[in-house]
């Protein structure tokens, strides 16, 4: 299953696919990077796992931003995506909701 | 068409006789009473119409009528008198009362021949109606039959498909699952309820059989707490391959998160669900987003969900079409205002009256109805989690991958599937994954491929770090990796090695939280309770315990 972007007013949501990692580099890169925004929400509703390359993907995506005051939120996290976020201490960092 | 003649005159016998004979039947003649009642009693060619003289001479014509009814039991038997002269109106009715009809001998020849075609012609119409009752009679039996199997299947195999749980009411109607209705819940690894709701097409045993295939489907992914979009592609794909193609499974699949917060649904061509308030006002319509499975090939196949906050005390009801269908009396169909109307009135008992409103409408109704009270319960879930561990036996995995494997495949979801099937590991699955698939990209990437982290400081580097990865992967020739997995005494222990330098184990790495990478040892190590290396930092081994 393959990442899907969406625009709502404004609001871009990508929603991941089964798995995150690697293999969705690039897509999830041009996810945000084509629809530019300050507004994103990452949706893990049909993600079953993650590994750290996936968290690497979310860290450059902030990094992307930089100080551009951008809200990055994390939704619809399953509890074991939420306790590898969690791990890494990513509510510090992002919105996970 | 077989015929009986008694005559006792031999001379009016024998014209009988050839009269009967251009009716193309088996004609039987005697002279006397006897003779009909002895041929009768032996049970074999029994006539269709019997032609009684009232010359008969050994007993009394209306005796011996009688005598042949009491005896046909339920045999089609049209008996006919011929008589010698006219009798008064009285008379007729004795005969009438156990004959289908009278000659008189004056009258014989011509009109008897245009009588007796016409009686032919109802007993060949009885035996024919006959014939047809006789086919429906065995149909209904095996009906009857078909149902019983049903019943007994669904009795012993899906009884147990319904988890006890205190907020989840459920009124499945009595011939529902005869006619292909489908409800099963089930808890999730981690306390989340999941429920099944749907409706396979048409009725009877194949609808009912239809929907067995994805029974176990269902509760073994659910059990493993995988998504409900996932759930939805593999029940589809078992259908795909079983149901013949003009069937299909209109289904809805809802995952009610532990803290009772969240409700995540995969619904096709089911009537919309609906999310009310603790007071009862309507918050939202669960609307189905997909075609009903079978629909849709594995390939273009969408697991994409719908995803619903919930508050504490809300309430979801799901129902199956039907519901809508019942009617009073051919009246007014029951809609989702009226449903809305009766949870409107008072909550608390919605449920109750809802059942009664579904027993009042029709007795041919199937609906199933299901009530989600969304408070936050606790769960007994580890208990049972422990109860598997008692029995499971330890066991060993050894893997091999060369560079031949190492640049065609990602070894993780093969890896996974096998261990999802070991006892007491299937609800791991998913920290499994995230274990080994780090582990995995740590050997390859550092060890085989030799990549440096530093790489991913920056947005560019990110990006060229995994497109070296690519080309080096591509051209790999060399290099190998084994992964050894082993379940001992409640812990799976991992050992990845691989055939790279490895790297100074001493060296201890503090991560700057905002650098992308270094942080797949911090899963580990929060996930497990060992990390060791060895071989200089090439071989890796960690233990994940599963109690």
């Amino acid at each position: 299953m393959t990442i899907s972007v969406r625009n709502d007013n404004g609001v871009v949501t990508i929603t991941l696919g089964n798995s995150f990692d690697f293999e969705s580099i690039d897509s999830f890169r041009s996810a945000y990077v084509n629809n530019p925004s300050v507004n994103y929400q990452v949706d893990f509703r049909n993600t079953d796992y993650m590994e750290s390359s996936g968290l690497g993907m979310l860290l450059n995506m902030l990094r992307y931003f930089g100080d551009g005051n951008v809200s990055i939120k994390l939704i619809n996290c399953r509890p074991q995506i939420l306790k590898v976020l969690k791990i890494s201490n990513f509510q510090r960092k992002f919105e996970i909701k | 068409m077989s015929i009986f003649l008694v005559d006792s005159n031999e001379q009016s016998r024998c014209r009988s006789l050839e009269l009967l004979s251009h009716l193309e039947a088996a004609v039987n003649v005697a002279a006397t009473g006897a003779e009909l009642l002895q041929f009768l009693d032996q049970d074999k060619d029994w006539p269709t119409l019997v032609v009684i003289a009232d010359n008969v001479t050994d007993v009394d014509c209306i005796e011996l009528a009688k005598e042949v009814r009491s005896r046909a039991d339920e045999r089609y038997v049209i008996i006919n008198f011929v008589i010698e002269q006219h009798c008064e109106s009285n008379c007729l009715d004795r005969f009438l009362s156990v004959g289908d009809d009278i000659f008189l001998r004056s009258q014989y020849p011509d009109l008897l021949k245009a009588r007796l075609a016409a009686q032919n012609r109802l007993i060949k119409r009885f035996v024919n109606t006959n014939k047809d009752l006789n086919s429906y009679e065995e149909y209904r039996q095996n009906i009857i039959l078909e149902q019983d199997i049903v019943e007994k299947i669904f009795d012993t195999h899906c009884a147990r498909h319904l988890i006890e749980q205190g907020n989840i009411f459920t009124n499945v109607s009595a011939k529902a699952m005869l006619n292909g209705e489908i409800l099963i819940t089930q808890t999730g690894p981690t306390g989340s309820i999941y429920i099944v709701i749907g409706d396979v097409s048409g009725r009877g045993l194949p609808a009912a059989l239809g929907g067995l295939p994805t029974f176990t489907t269902f509760r073994t992914m659910a059990k493993k707490g995988l998504p409900v979009g996932k759930i939805a592609a593999e029940m589809n794909r078992n259908l795909l391959t079983m149901l013949p193609d003009n069937m299909l499974m209109a289904v809805c699949i809802v995952e009610l998160s532990c803290h009772r917060d969240r409700l995540t649904v995969w619904s096709g061509g089911m009537p919309p669900g609906l999310i009310v308030s603790r007071t009862g006002e309507f918050r939202e319509k669960i609307v189905p987003k997909h075609a009903p499975l079978t629909v849709v090939s594995e390939i273009d196949f969408s697991q994409d969900v719908n995803v619903y906050s919930l508050k504490s005390g809300d309430r979801v009801y799901l129902y199956t079409d039907s519901l809508d269908q019942t009617n009073i009396d051919g009246g007014i169909s029951f809609t989702e205002n009226d449903l809305l109307d009766v949870i409107k009135s008072d909550i608390g008992t919605a449920f109750s009256r809802m059942c009664q409103v579904i027993a009042q409408r029709s007795d041919n109704t199937d609906s199933v109805f299901v009530e989600l009270v969304c408070d936050d319960t606790g769960s007994e879930l580890e208990s049972e989690q422990r109860d598997k561990q008692a029995v499971a036996l330890p066991w060993s995995l050894d893997i091999y991958l060369t560079a031949k494997e190492l640049r065609s495949l990602n070894p993780t979801p093969q890896i996974i599937r096998l261990l999802s099937n070991a006892i007491g590991l299937d609800v791991h699955q998913d920290f499994l994954s995230t274990i080994i698939s780090e582990l995995y990209s740590n050997a390859l990437e550092h060890g085989v491929l030799g990549l440096d982290s530093q790489l991913k400081k920056t947005d560019e580097g990110f990006l060229e770090y995994y497109s070296a990865r690519a080309e080096r992967l591509e051209m790999l020739t060399d290099g190998w990796i084994r992964i050894k997995i082993a379940f001992v005494d409640g812990n799976v222990d991992i050992l990845i090695h691989d055939s790279g330098a490895g790297f100074n184990t001493d060296e201890s790495k503090d991560v700057d939280e905002s650098e992308s990478f270094g942080r797949g040892l911090d899963i580990i190590r929060s996930l497990c309770t060992r990390l060791e290396y060895s071989y200089g930092g090439s071989c890796v081994q960690v233990s994940y315990p599963v109690v």
